[in-house]
């Protein structure tokens, strides 16, 4: 009989323990799933508990039993309750509910999902902390961008007028430096803008070595191996080329003032250590953090990869600004020589009206793919959509930040094989 | 009586088996919740469910295998998922938080 009573009790508990599986997996947001893994799970697990001990009906499983239910009845209240608020805090959807959400305006809580933030954010940190200048916020995603206006004015909105590179600034890393200049300057002298190179070596990185000053000594002579071509390509340009040299931080180095008429130009792989290769003891990774400057630099990014700058394009239209952004100055400042712009998105007819309009001012031929845009689908494009495309427009590059990632190649994210010049806007 | 107790337990033991592999197949499920998010706290809950499986399923063990030192890694296990429950809360908080440190204006609530 005992044994028939401690059955049916596990079987109920299993019972529970089911339902709230089954809740786990088909309710709709994180406060409903908490709803049915905590309360129907803790039943499930007790009723299972108290099931085995009236089994086995000994003292000692008796007094374990009774001291792990005991845990689990205290601990779980406490332990649901400080998840669902730092769920909420955190901003995880809340559906069904409607307007009737009774902690708003007593709890703070992010306006989006936490996850979704993380990407767009972390161009945001550095320039307001450090206060460099408002228009470091400017691609800022539907706000008005009326109040962080400069003495200087220098806080346009890029959706209301063109928008006009006036200056070209670029990096230069490692032996292929020369070569890429003269890619970049080819560019500058066709948008008849001043050039900035940067060449800079990164003194944290050098001191996360075991030997800072060997270190640094190699880098400089990595640099000075090339660094007279760089000089002679300066003395032909017909546009004014600044060479600079420093040393330092690397991502504020590379990104400069964060000024966002600045276009950055960057190589599709390399990174500070200019080919020298050190080990640092604190990391397995070679250094790198190349597709990290897209986030810091406040304005157009471009990673030039191709050999000619003419073919057709390709653009991820995902309906935000910062591919408006993008295109619209791309097909303002003629960056390629396209023959044909491919827009690859679902867009209303307002935006269709808008790219057409300035792609006519570009006499770019312009054509539409409608297809829905997965903003995290590796590859970004499909095979067909790629042939002789020479340049791409992303409203974000594809994650994860690494040029090199498990031997994958990060253009390979873009469309498999590819390799071309890429331009965000962040 | 005496026979009836021996079928009982002839039916009894098995089903003991049948219980655990249940409790696994849930495991299984609550993994799958784990695996795909989508958000943290998503990831966070399915940790704690699979802690109150985990329970239940060395119980049931204790009970198949005999061996009352089952019961002690269930109790130790509910000791654990609290802290774990904790600590994961706190982290999101704090993520959270220093997220809208750099990212003001754009909170909805109190202090917006």
């Amino acid at each position: 009989m005992i044994e028939l009573i401690a059955f049916l009790l596990k079987i109920g508990g299993v019972a529970f323990l089911g339902v709230a599986t089954i809740g786990l997996i088909r309710l709709d947001d994180p406060f409903q799933r908490m709803h049915a893994a905590t309360k129907a799970g803790t039943l499930g697990a007790g009723l299972v508990l108290i099931g085995t001990m009236i089994a086995k009906g000994n003292a000692d499983a008796a007094m374990t039993g009774t001291f792990a239910l005991l845990f689990l009845i205290l601990t779980i209240p406490v332990a649901s309750h400080l998840l669902a608020r730092a769920a909420y805090i955190s901003g995880a959807e809340l559906s069904g509910i409607g307007n009737s959400d009774a902690l708003q305006g007593r709890i703070d809580r992010l306006a989006s999902p936490l996850e979704e933030r993380l990407d767009t954010l972390a161009f945001q940190a550095p320039a307001e902390v450090k206060g460099v200048r408002p228009s470091a916020q400017l691609p800022g995603i539907g706000e008005p961008a009326a109040e962080v206006l400069d003495p200087e004015g220098a806080a346009l909105k890029p959706a209301d007028m063109p928008i006009r590179a006036e200056r070209v600034r670029f990096a230069a890393f490692g032996a292929g430096a020369p070569a890429f200049a003269e890619r970049v300057a080819k560019l500058a002298v066709r948008l008849e803008l001043p050039l900035t190179a940067v060449i800079a070596i990164d003194t944290r990185l050098a001191e996360s070595t075991c030997d800072t000053s060997g270190a640094l000594r190699s880098y400089r002579n990595a640099i000075g191996a090339w660094l007279p071509e760089m000089r002679a390509l300066a003395d032909k340009l017909p546009v004014p080329f600044d060479l600079l040299y420093e040393e330092g931080d690397a991502e504020d180095l590379l990104c400069g003032t964060a000024d966002s008429r600045e276009l950055l130009v960057l190589p599709i792989d390399g990174w500070v250590d200019h080919g020298v290769t050190l080990r640092t003891p604190c990391s397995t990774w070679d250094p790198d953090g190349l597709l990290r400057l897209a986030d810091r630099h406040p304005g157009p990014v471009l990673y030039a990869g191709a050999i000619k700058p003419e073919g057709a394009g390709a653009v991820l239209h995902d309906g935000s600004d910062d591919v408006r952004y993008a295109l619209s100055f791309a097909l303002e400042n003629r960056l390629w020589l396209l023959d044909e712009l491919r827009v690859v998105g679902q867009l209303d007819a307002v935006s269709r009206l808008e790219i057409e309009g300035m792609a006519a001012a570009a006499d770019t031929p312009v054509r539409f793919i409608d297809r829905p845009v997965e903003r995290k689908a590796h590859p970004v494009f499909e095979p067909g959509e790629m042939t002789d495309v020479t340049a791409v427009i992303l409203p974000d590059l594809p994650g994860p930040r690494r040029t090199n990632w498990f031997g994958d190649f990060w253009q390979d994210r873009v469309a498999r094989g590819w390799r071309g010049d890429v331009l965000v806007w962040t | 009586m005496e026979n009836l107790i021996t079928t009982a337990n002839a039916i009894l033991d098995p089903a003991i088996t049948v219980l655990i592999v249940l409790v696994t197949i849930a495991l299984g499920v609550t993994a799958y919740r784990l695996l795909t998010g989508p958000s943290y706290a998503d990831r966070f809950i399915a940790i704690d469910m699979m802690t109150a499986l985990a329970v239940a399923a060395c119980a049931l063990t204790a009970l198949a295998t005999g061996r009352g030192e089952f019961l002690d890694v269930a109790f130790g296990l509910a000791l654990i998922a609290f802290v774990a429950a904790a600590a994961f809360a706190g982290f999101l908080e704090r993520k959270a938080a220093r997220v809208r440190s750099n990212g003001s204006g754009q909170t909805e609530g109190a202090s917006s």
